[in-house]
């Protein structure tokens, strides 16, 4: 889902990143990715922890960051297309056609 | 005029389906802490300590170098720890801070196992454990422990040697997720096998669990009890327990109702001990977003529980561990994240009083510290960690109460 809904959202100016949760280092991080077909960008911890996000108590979870990386949302379990848009819509984000 | 702007969405992602994905300080007046030399090299995590009905002391650990995994363990005897003795070794494992090895012993023998990747499939993987015998003083080749021959994830494996020498081990079980056009939940299996590692029985303990919590079981008078988190069709994952009683087990049932409803997995399943009648029972839950550390007891074979303690909250992201004490006190091993994240021990008496709290060490919420993990013998706790603060290596401690 994620891989169909980040080009659209782009033209939004609204990027998705994934992060691997169990800290593979990053040659395994992406193959994991890569395994799993993950087309979006994925960040290492160490770009993890520039955006100081602490680990979530549940997988998978899902956050909102801002433009200056502030929290704007934590949305945990399975997320669908719809939710996404809602939980972006709910922070004030006008979605261009998609 | 609502204007676009640009929000990343960082989506956290996990093991099964989907990425969205010591310092010594702190020691209570009524404690002794001690850290101990570590047989274990550098490179090294993934450490389980466990003692025998004598109690000696084992520690077991996986190292890595050059792509390889090897699984090791030591047992400290009066002169320290003997020369560390290697298990297994393989450059296929699924190595993972959350589901690892497991060392199992007892008067009669030895079990360990390890996770071997079984297909193309990133959380493909099989359970491979080999048994040691006393008498014939030699492993087994490699077994897996379940028969399904289906690739899909099986771990969180838990052990409890039982009167017979045989062993029971405990099990996710991913088959059901690989089924036909309507994939199944995971579910928590049970089997008991011999010195040979051939199976002698094997249950399916409930149809429907959390995906990637840790099992725990521990013998009590009336026979093994099994603790883990459950799975509801509505997501409510808390805290379940079923026992092996006169060779049936029980229906599940929960040790408390939290009622913590969430759509994923926490990664942080519980812990119980026993000894006698008398079970313990520690476990992390963060319903309305509030991480909790709790604790419940029970005086009938862990047939019916205390209502909870709260351990702590909200400064906590879990990895319990549970001990009981010859003097009959619980202790409880948690992550402290207040501030830096600390390793901790609380301690109540038998009557769910609070006795003191023990720093063992800094930690660090990464996941790659792993999970404590402690051992009561007598009136003291062994604890082992994983010390990230450099070179990743297997630390051990104890505290005398």
């Amino acid at each position: 889902m994620f891989n169909e809904l980040s080009p659209r959202l782009a033209k939004s100016n609204v990027i998705i990143v994934g992060v691997n949760f169990d800290e593979d280092p990053r040659d395994l991080t992406l193959k994991i990715a890569n395994d799993m077909g993950i087309e979006f960008q994925t960040l290492s911890q160490q770009e993890l922890d520039l955006l100081g996000l602490k680990p979530p108590d549940v997988l998978p979870t899902t956050y909102l960051l801002s433009p200056e990386n502030e929290v704007m949302a934590k949305l945990i379990g399975m997320q669908s297309e719809q939710d996404i848009i809602d939980a972006l819509t709910r922070q004030g984000l006008t979605l261009l056609n998609q | 005029m609502k204007k676009p702007i640009n929000i990343p969405i960082v989506a956290l992602f996990v093991t099964l389906f989907a990425w969205s994905f010591g310092v010594t300080s702190g020691a209570t007046a009524q404690s002794q802490l001690q850290n101990l030399p570590s047989p274990a090299p550098s490179n090294s995590s993934l450490s389980r300590v466990v003692a025998n009905e004598s109690g000696e002391i084992y520690l077991s650990w996986v190292s890595q170098d050059a792509g390889q995994a090897t699984l090791a363990y030591s047992r400290l005897s009066s002169e320290g720890w003997n020369t560390p003795k290697v298990i297994s070794q393989g450059s296929d494992w699924f190595v993972n801070w959350a589901d690892f090895p497991v060392l199992s012993v007892d008067s009669s023998g030895m079990v360990a196992h390890w996770l071997q990747t079984s297909a193309q499939g990133t959380y493909d993987y099989d359970i491979r454990a080999r048994f040691y015998s006393r008498n014939s003083q030699a492993w087994t080749n490699p077994k897996t422990v379940h028969t399904d021959g289906i690739s899909a994830e099986h771990g969180f494996v838990s052990m409890l040697p039982l009167d017979d020498g045989t062993t029971l081990i405990t099990w996710l079980d991913g088959r059901e997720t690989k089924r036909g056009d309507t994939p199944g939940a995971m579910t928590l299996r049970a089997g008991v096998f011999d010195k040979a590692g051939t199976v002698v029985k094997e249950w399916e303990l409930d149809h429907r669990v959390c995906d990637c919590c840790q099992t725990s079981s521990a013998m009590t008078e009336k026979g093994p009890i099994v603790v883990y988190r459950d799975r509801t069709a509505q997501e409510v994952r808390d805290i379940f327990t079923t026992h092996l009683i006169d060779g049936v087990w029980t229906s599940p049932k929960p040790i408390h109702n939290d009622n913590w409803q969430i759509a994923g997995c926490p990664v942080n399943g519980p812990s119980v001990a026993a000894k006698n009648n008398r079970v313990a029972v520690a476990w992390f839950s963060a319903k309305d977003d509030t991480p909790k550390v709790q604790l419940v007891m029970s005086n009938d074979n862990g047939l019916s529980f205390s209502e909870p303690l709260v351990v702590e909250t909200p400064n906590t992201n879990g990895r319990v561990g549970t001990a009981i004490l010859d003097s009959g006190s619980i202790v409880v091993s948690w992550i402290d994240t207040t501030n830096v994240a600390r390793i901790m021990l609380s301690r109540y008496d038998t009557n769910g009083k609070f006795l003191g709290h023990t720093e063992v060490a800094r930690s660090s919420e990464s996941r790659r510290s792993g999970f404590p993990i402690i051992e009561a013998v007598g009136n003291s706790v062994f604890i082992t960690w994983t010390d990230i603060s450099s070179v990743p290596q297997v630390k051990v401690a104890r505290i005398d109460y």
